[in-house]
């Protein structure tokens, strides 16, 4: 199998005024290509924070201090994967979206109630899949000019065949311009991450120079006559993001393409941000639990959703829940995660045929099943304090079978059985 | 006595919608719409249900936190008693309805009013769904268990500081918690707190508003175990409000399936999950996500949402989202009829389901 992204022993701390949060101790994950990976845990476990620090989007007094984290995109790099840790934000900014994409927890506070869906869609559009939208434009005014169908004979045909003519022309310069200017400040940036330090100084200089022409040309896009370029370019958008959310079920997306997020139902959000999410077709999926607010059918369209989706158009699809019904119903292969310690991974049928580690076991154990049980068993205490962690391994006060080398040092992950990792001295 | 400690008849509940320049009364939400229910004593039933179906305005109705708009509740009323009053509410003869009438004001909670609520609320409790925002942050955990008991005036106040530990020691927590703030516990330590406090009060019937959804799964399974504990020891009689259909089926005798401000399917637990009459109870279930991958159930996937309920579908509320719909879905409204003992659904095509 090819791997996608892997993660190598991640920390990720929080720095507070009480004191440094240790939200993640150590997390190794692999995701591959074409499968759907589940993370599971309960609340304040560390499961956002991995994907937030796969994403590098972790908030402020948070900061990755320590690990790797590589992805494995394109043919060049299959065999070592780029470190992301290492490359620059305006990289990151380029694969945000493009390549990796994220759906958040709750739909109505991730969408902007001031703005129309349909501009929240076209905005990845229009940050990642520029050029094509201008190509296309152009296109389609070039097809225009020559089915002629706007014209009429004589004298009038010639004049508007020159107007015509004048638009395109304009539209390509505009286009060199607007498509221009942020890729040119990519390169730039991205040249200034693998060069010397002398050559990063020259680099840097070149960047803030042409930095400084980016509000000149936003100005001008504003300008009469020149705006009518944007707009035409608008309008190619604009098909595209109806022709997303009819793919995505959404009931006349006609209408919806001008409505605010205030005026759709919950599960109609989550199509929306999935949209958003899915707009320039992702080689990677986050879904930061995108059901947790809403109700039992509802959930089932939208893992519906995602399913067919991860047919059509993803690639992968890392599928964060506390939910292990969902885990059970979506996933290929899972991480059981415990106070930011990744506790065990393993395919979702040994899973949940032989759990190894005592907290996959309490875990299991204290859902609510289908066949009837008399009494739930749970898992005494509750879940420490990331400030003051416990030593050793962070579950073992907890623990029914803790033994004196628990509290010691931090229990490797080892291989158990074919793909079935776990970090436990019970094994050992 | 009677078997039922709580019966709601004919209950609604409407929220008026106003709008204009004179605040004019537009159109009415219908959140509870004529609902009849029998809660037997002992018993322990659940409420399922999707958000926005009134399932909470019901439970809160039931408690006099909302005022009815129409209908009649009893609550630990002898059997004959309410026969006799619904029988003369519905008579031909309006002397007798009047005489009904005056006897209903004596024994329908819907109309008590003041005073006369503080005996009931005794006996009446509820657990509220996140227990972040149902405790003053201001008061001390003493505080907050303790005031139900001040209101009620039911004991002095060294025997009101026994009762409070006695408290904590049966939902589980200790002697040191009493002197501390809401924000020191963990999610479901105030959870505790919160059921220690309707406990207080020595109630009969208690309302769970989705006590464990703010909850995690292993703390969830804590506080399950938990509230069964307290309905064996204290006779308690528990109306378990939730969307989560396993937390139900594990700890409800009878569940009853609400749709729109109707109830659409009610019965033992059993009956609901294995013979299953009503189509939307049946798509509700083939939803639930079960923790286990070699079952793999056929879903039933409903398409749209649920219509607003300020103008509900005409007929069956269902019929818009229901495979199975015919003409007679869309004119007559079903009623709840017995489909077994015990088992009552409202379609009007189960039988050939």
């Amino acid at each position: 199998m090819q791997k996608l992204i892997e993660t190598r022993d991640i920390y990720t701390d929080f720095f507070t005024f009480e004191g440094v949060v240790k939200a993640l101790n150590g997390v190794s994950i692999i995701v591959n290509q074409g499968e759907t990976y589940g993370l599971v845990g309960e609340s304040g476990c560390g499961k956002s924070v991995t994907v937030r620090s796969i994403m590098r989007i972790v908030q402020s007094p948070g900061r990755i201090v320590d690990g790797k984290i590589l992805l494995f995109l394109s043919l060049e790099d299959k065999e070592q994967g780029i470190d992301i840790l290492k490359r620059s934000e305006a990289y990151m900014e380029s694969i945000r979206g493009n390549d990796i994409s994220m759906i958040f927890q709750e739909a109505s506070t991730s969408l902007n109630p001031v703005l129309s869906i349909g501009y929240q869609v076209a905005e990845s559009f229009l940050l990642h899949r520029l050029d094509e939208m201008l190509k296309e434009t152009i296109d389609t005014l070039k097809g225009e000019i020559e089915s002629g169908k706007f014209f009429i004979a004589g004298w009038w045909k010639k004049f508007q065949e020159f107007l015509f003519k004048a638009e395109l022309d304009g539209l390509e310069k505009y286009t060199e311009m607007v498509a221009g200017i942020d890729k040119r400040l990519y390169e730039l940036e991205d040249a200034a991450d693998k060069a010397s330090i002398d050559e990063r100084n020259h680099l840097n200089r070149k960047r803030d120079r042409l930095r400084k022409t980016v509000p000149v040309v936003q100005f001008v896009r504003h300008l009469p006559f020149i705006k009518h370029y944007g707009k035409k370019l608008h309008k190619t958008i604009r098909i595209h993001v109806v022709d997303l959310l009819k793919e995505l079920g959404v009931a006349n997306p006609h209408n919806v393409v001008d409505m605010y997020p205030h005026e759709l139902s919950g599960g109609m959000q989550q199509r929306i941000v999935i949209a958003i999410a899915l707009a320039c077709h992702p080689k990677l999926l986050i879904a930061d639990e995108p059901t947790s607010n809403l109700d039992v059918t509802i959930q089932a369209q939208i893992i519906d959703l995602i399913k067919i989706l991860k047919n059509t158009s993803i690639a992968s699809v890392l599928f964060i829940t506390h939910d292990l019904g969902l885990v059970a119903e979506m996933c290929d292969r899972v991480t059981v995660m415990y106070a930011g310690d990744a506790c065990e991974t393993a395919a979702v049928k040994d899973l949940f045929k032989e759990p190894l580690h005592p907290y996959t076991k309490g875990l299991l154990r204290s859902v609510p099943k289908l066949k009837a049980q008399k009494e739930l068993e749970s898992i005494p205490g509750t879940v420490p304090n990331l400030i003051h962690p416990p030593s050793g391994c962070r579950f073992h006060p907890r623990c029914p079978h803790a033994k004196d080398i628990c509290s010691g040092d931090k229990p490797p992950l080892i291989e158990y059985s074919e793909g079935h990792f776990i970090a436990c001295y019970l094994y050992i | 006595m009677s078997n039922n400690i709580i019966e709601v008849r004919e209950l609604k509940k409407y929220y008026p919608v106003q709008g204009g320049v004179f605040k004019r009364h537009i159109a009415d939400v219908k959140a509870v719409d004529g609902v009849n229910l029998a809660i037997k004593k002992g018993e322990c039933l659940g409420l399922v249900g999707e958000s926005g179906c009134g399932k909470t305005t019901l439970g809160k109705t039931i408690l006099r936190l909302n005022n009815a708009t129409e209908g009649r509740i009893y609550f630990n009323e002898p059997q004959e008693k309410v026969e006799e009053v619904e029988g003369l509410l519905s008579s031909e003869d309006r002397e007798e309805r009047s005489r009904g009438q005056k006897l209903r004001k004596k024994i329908d909670i819907t109309k008590f009013y003041g005073r006369r609520l503080l005996p009931l609320r005794q006996k009446i409790q509820i657990v509220f769904q996140d227990p972040s925002n149902s405790l003053n942050p201001r008061m001390l955990v003493k505080g907050i268990i303790a005031e139900p008991l001040i209101t009620q005036k039911l004991m002095n106040a060294r025997e009101i500081e026994k009762r409070v530990i006695e408290l904590l020691y049966t939902v589980g927590m200790a002697k040191e918690h009493l002197m501390r703030y809401p924000h020191e516990f963990s999610g479901g330590q105030r959870q505790r707190i919160a059921i220690a406090r309707a406990l207080a009060t020595y109630p009969e019937f208690m309302l769970m508003d989705e006590p464990t959804s703010a909850l995690d799964v292993s703390v969830q399974a804590q506080i399950l175990n938990l509230l069964q504990k307290l309905q064996a020891d204290f006779q308690l009689t528990y109306l378990f409000v939730t969307h989560h259909l396993l937390v139900v089926k594990h700890i409800s005798n009878r569940i009853a399936v609400m749709y729109l401000g109707k109830i659409m399917e009610l019965g033992s637990t059993d009956d609901i999950f294995e013979d299953t009459h009503h189509p939307y109870t049946r798509a509700l279930l083939s939803a639930i996500p079960i923790p286990d991958p070699e079952t793999k159930m056929k879903k039933i996937i409903l398409t749209g949402d649920v219509p607003n309920p300020v103008n509900p579908p005409k007929g069956c509320r269902f019929n818009p989202r229901c495979k199975y719909a015919e003409d007679i879905c869309r004119e007559a409204e079903p009623e709840l009829e017995e489909a077994s003992g015990n088992h009552f659904v409202a379609c009007h095509r189960w039988k050939e389901l």
